[in-house]
């Protein structure tokens, strides 16, 4: 046992626990998009098709609406969330622009392997007001990518496709291995999704943007494999400290 | 979808090499990979009209000029008296067949149709069925073939009525539900319209009769089929993604022109629903408004060639042509010109959202992470499935993917525990975790709970001061006394006897409202969140550890601090962690006890005694020539 004099030995550091390196990592990219002047908004991770889908403009034969794509509960009257996205629906109709919310949280997808799984972390904005366009938007991306990735990384946009944003863009990083490595999606709202949140789409028009978390976490840590996250091992939980 | 890159050039005047196709085909918003000289493509969910050799050359037309005048036969056809009902008008609008029959075998196939099979390593089937095949990837049309001498002269395209046993022409027997959209003559079902046709009615080697199909499904008539009957279709991947309404008779005369090519054809008779209507979509030319969606200043000319070259006609307005289903308001213009200039050479331009950046400010729930994490917890986040019904309110999932996942968790409590054996079983002997989730109960009504659960179980920790500590329910209630919240009614001591694990050492948890909280952590001095920096994280190893303690007597004090910095600097490819778990003066004989315990673990295997005592007899000569350190019983 211990004596209590003679301290000749060094302190005991205060042994510090750790965040979980996802919520890190959202909490990090949460912050960065509130200094840029965003506000966080929060939602429910059970959804109904409605917000979820109809309101974004997913239409009925969209392959996400699917029994094999989307979770369904409460005898189909729900869905586990499949992205943030309903969270800024149900600020849009309660709030008028100009607005710039973010989300982050649990969403739901049916994949499971080791770079997919039915539960992952999504952090999603919007920004809504006159007059924004796709110029700004790259700006934006610029601004969040430099800020997680470091100003030399190299970034290319390609044209994508998502029902809630028109124009799309999907955006990719340049690896050291000089692959191009796909970060997150973006686009100008489509002005069908302001309607539906009753916002004149001829006055106002929005930017939106979608990371997964995960997938950066991924990056940024050298982890290949996504499960290694959620097996809440002490040996690889100890390392984010 | 594969496209074969020299198959592609056949449609480009320009030759472009394929790593600069590569390029364009990115620029134009179509991923893919390259391998050797056959682009896999994945194209995006509403560009339907690209899934074909015609398709992405059309695409391609704004960079290259192009010959997509594809040779179709082009005499008079004779009308094909087919009693065809079409009862699914408003799933189908437009259908065509072709009758068509020929003299003798084919035993040759010209070189473009040898090439589609060999360069894409497909296997044959019977002549139509091939050349069915082969205009789905040079025009993106399916078509489906039936024998005609099995086929009765009365089709009815309609929905099934009762469940049916139908086996598809690769001769799979799927048990159709009612409400299929089916194709029916005789009242036998001879096609899942849309996904595949059956085996009575199939063609093969020695049909020489047969009657082509030519149609469009809208998607939400056909999205999901194949994958429920577990079926691979291409005609279904196809018509899920939008086809185009207007090109029947211009398909079915290429495929005559196939046919033609290869043999003499003795028939041919076309039926056309009359049913079909089509209707072009137009829209205003905005220049201004598509220039300020994208924030660049492009000039009338350059919009509209851009457009012409994708195949929109402009007069007052732009008319979008009837392969582009995904067209319909002036954004879908704007990316249509956003593709052509290139989104990487669109300028940026500064943004300045909503004024003055703004600070991160901590939510009670920060508060809370904060003040465990300082004392030394770990975060954990655990799936929100589970299998154990743990509350009367649970939610249930319709559509879970195992019965391991049926119900979604109300309590943190089973996942935690969970934690802790994974861990027990990884020999890990002192264990502190958190986690903070919603949980989500159903009573007339959804309900969401912001639950904190921390779970301890083992010593307190690994230094000498600790390491004959229990984490318990004393080190609960002290720690939660530092915020002044009195947790004893909320601790509970987990019953081990059901887990398997053979550690004894007692569980403690506790799982509570985050509210519950409120009042106690709302002036708790929250540090920033520690936010890693991007550590490359080492593989972890799923190898048994092994420990061994060595416990050393000093009996010169001004020794101590070398013994110490010497056992901490021992470095070894097994050693995985060491620390001094006890420490004493013997004041009385002038002698100081250490006691240090090394973790060995390998990440290829399992360690072996004596590769562990190999490095334990390293670690003691280095300490044992040390000046009045010696190890009792030695």
């Amino acid at each position: 046992m211990s004596s209590d004099k003679d301290i000749i030995l060094p302190e005991i550091p205060l042994e510090l626990g750790a965040s979980h390196p996802i919520n890190n990592m959202k909490d990090l990219i949460l912050n960065l998009l509130i200094s840029l002047g965003f506000k966080i908004i929060n939602g429910p991770e059970i959804e109904t098709e409605e917000y979820n889908f109809d309101m974004l403009n997913i239409k009925e034969s969209h392959p996400a609406r699917q029994m094999h794509d989307t979770f369904y509960v409460n005898n189909k009257d729900n869905v586990l969330r499949t992205h943030t996205s309903p969270v800024q629906i149900r600020s849009m109709l309660k709030n008028k622009p100009p607005l710039a919310f973010i989300s982050g949280g649990k969403v739901y997808r049916k994949d499971d392997d080791a770079t997919h799984l039915p539960m992952f972390h999504q952090v999603e904005g919007i920004y809504v007001d006159t007059e924004v366009n796709f110029s700004q938007l790259k700006d934006l991306i610029y601004k969040i990518i430099h800020s997680l990735f470091g100003e030399e990384v190299e970034l290319r946009f390609r044209p994508s496709y998502f029902p809630f944003t028109e124009p799309s863009a999907e955006v990719d990083i340049l690896s050291e291995e000089g692959k191009w490595l796909e970060i997150l999606g973006c686009g100008i709202v489509n002005p069908v999704v302001l309607e539906n949140c009753d916002i004149d789409s001829n006055k106002f028009s929005g930017l939106a943007f979608g990371l997964g978390v995960e997938r950066i976490a991924m990056l940024k840590h050298g982890v290949s494999d996504i499960r290694d996250f959620y097996k809440s091992n002490l040996d690889f939980l100890n390392q984010f400290k | 979808m594969k496209i074969v890159y020299e198959h592609l050039l056949n449609f480009l005047v320009d030759k472009p090499d394929i790593e600069e196709l590569s390029s364009k085909l990115f620029q134009l918003g179509h991923e893919h990979e390259i391998d050797g000289s056959i682009f896999d493509m994945e194209f995006t969910p509403n560009r339907g009209d690209c899934l074909s050799l015609l398709g992405l050359a059309r695409d391609l037309n704004v960079f290259y000029q192009t010959d997509i005048d594809i040779p179709i036969y082009k005499d008079q056809i004779g009308l094909l008296n087919l009693n065809f009902i079409n009862q699914a008008q408003e799933k189908c609008p437009s259908i065509s067949f072709l009758n068509i029959e020929i003299k003798g075998p084919i035993t040759n196939y010209k070189d473009y149709l040898e090439n589609y099979f060999k360069d894409l390593e497909l296997n044959k089937n019977n002549f139509f069925t091939d050349v069915s095949n082969y205009i789905a990837y040079e025009m993106g049309q399916p078509t489906h073939s039936y024998d005609y001498s099995k086929v009765g002269n009365d089709i009815t395209l309609k929905a099934n009525t009762g469940d049916y046993k139908f086996t598809t022409l690769l001769g799979n027997s799927i048990d159709l539900n009612s409400s299929e959209l089916v194709f029916t003559s005789e009242e036998k079902i001879i096609n899942l319209s849309g996904v595949i046709g059956g085996l009575d009615t199939a063609c093969t080697s020695t049909t020489t009769n047969a009657l082509i199909e030519c149609a469009y499904f809208k998607p939400e008539s056909i999205i999901g089929k194949a994958l429920k009957y577990n079926i691979h279709s291409d005609a279904s991947h196809k018509f899920e993604r939008g086809a185009d309404q207007t090109c029947h008779e211009k398909v079915l005369r290429r495929f005559i022109q196939i046919v033609n090519d290869h043999v003499e054809i003795k028939k041919l008779e076309l039926y056309k629903d009359k049913s079909c209507n089509f209707k072009e979509t137009e829209l205003d030319f905005d220049l201004k408004k598509v220039n300020s969606i994208l924030g660049v200043h492009v000039d009338a000319k350059e919009y509209k060639d851009s457009l012409i070259k994708l195949g929109f006609e402009i007069n007052k307005k732009i008319k979008v042509p009837s392969f582009r289903s995904d067209i319909t308001h002036q954004n879908d213009l704007a990316e249509e010109l956003a593709r052509v200039i290139g989104y990487d050479n669109i300028p940026s331009a500064s943004i300045d959202i909503m004024g003055e950046p703004k600070e991160f400010s901590s939510s009670y729930e920060d508060k809370i992470k904060s003040f465990l994490i300082d004392q030394g917890f770990i975060e954990v986040i655990n799936s929100s499935f589970t299998s154990v019904i743990d509350n009367d309110y649970s939610i249930k999932v319709d559509n879970p993917l195992d019965s391991r996942r049926g119900h979604l968790r109300t309590s943190l409590q089973n996942s935690l525990i969970e934690n802790i054996i994974y861990n027990e079983n990884r020999q890990k002997d002192s264990i502190k975790f958190f986690e903070i989730s919603d949980v989500y109960t159903f009573n007339q009504g959804l309900k969401k709970e912001k639950k904190l659960g921390v779970i301890v179980s083992g010593r307190r920790g690994h230094n000498n001061l600790d390491f004959s500590l229990g984490l318990d329910n004393k080190y609960l209630k002290e720690l939660f006394q530092k915020i002044n919240f009195d947790i004893t009614k909320y601790i509970i001591n987990i019953d081990r006897t059901k887990f398997n694990s053979k550690v004894k050492t007692p569980i403690f948890l506790i799982e509570l409202k985050i509210e519950d909280l409120d009042r106690n952590i709302r002036n708790y001095k929250t540090k920033e969140i520690p936010l890693s920096n991007f550590i490359k994280y080492q593989p972890i190893s799923e190898f048994p550890s092994s420990y061994r303690d060595l416990s050393f007597s000093v009996k010169d004090s001004s020794r101590i601090i070398e013994i110490v910095n010497t056992l901490d600097s021992v470095e070894s490819r097994i050693i995985k962690n060491s620390f001094m778990f006890d420490y004493y003066e013997n004041k009385k004989i002038n002698e100081t006890k250490i006691g240090y315990r090394f973790i060995f673990q390998s990440n290829k295997k399992t360690l072996t005694d004596i590769e562990i005592n190999d490095e334990i007899e390293k670690i003691m000569d280095l300490a044992l020539s040390i000046k009045s350190v010696s190890l009792p019983g030695l």
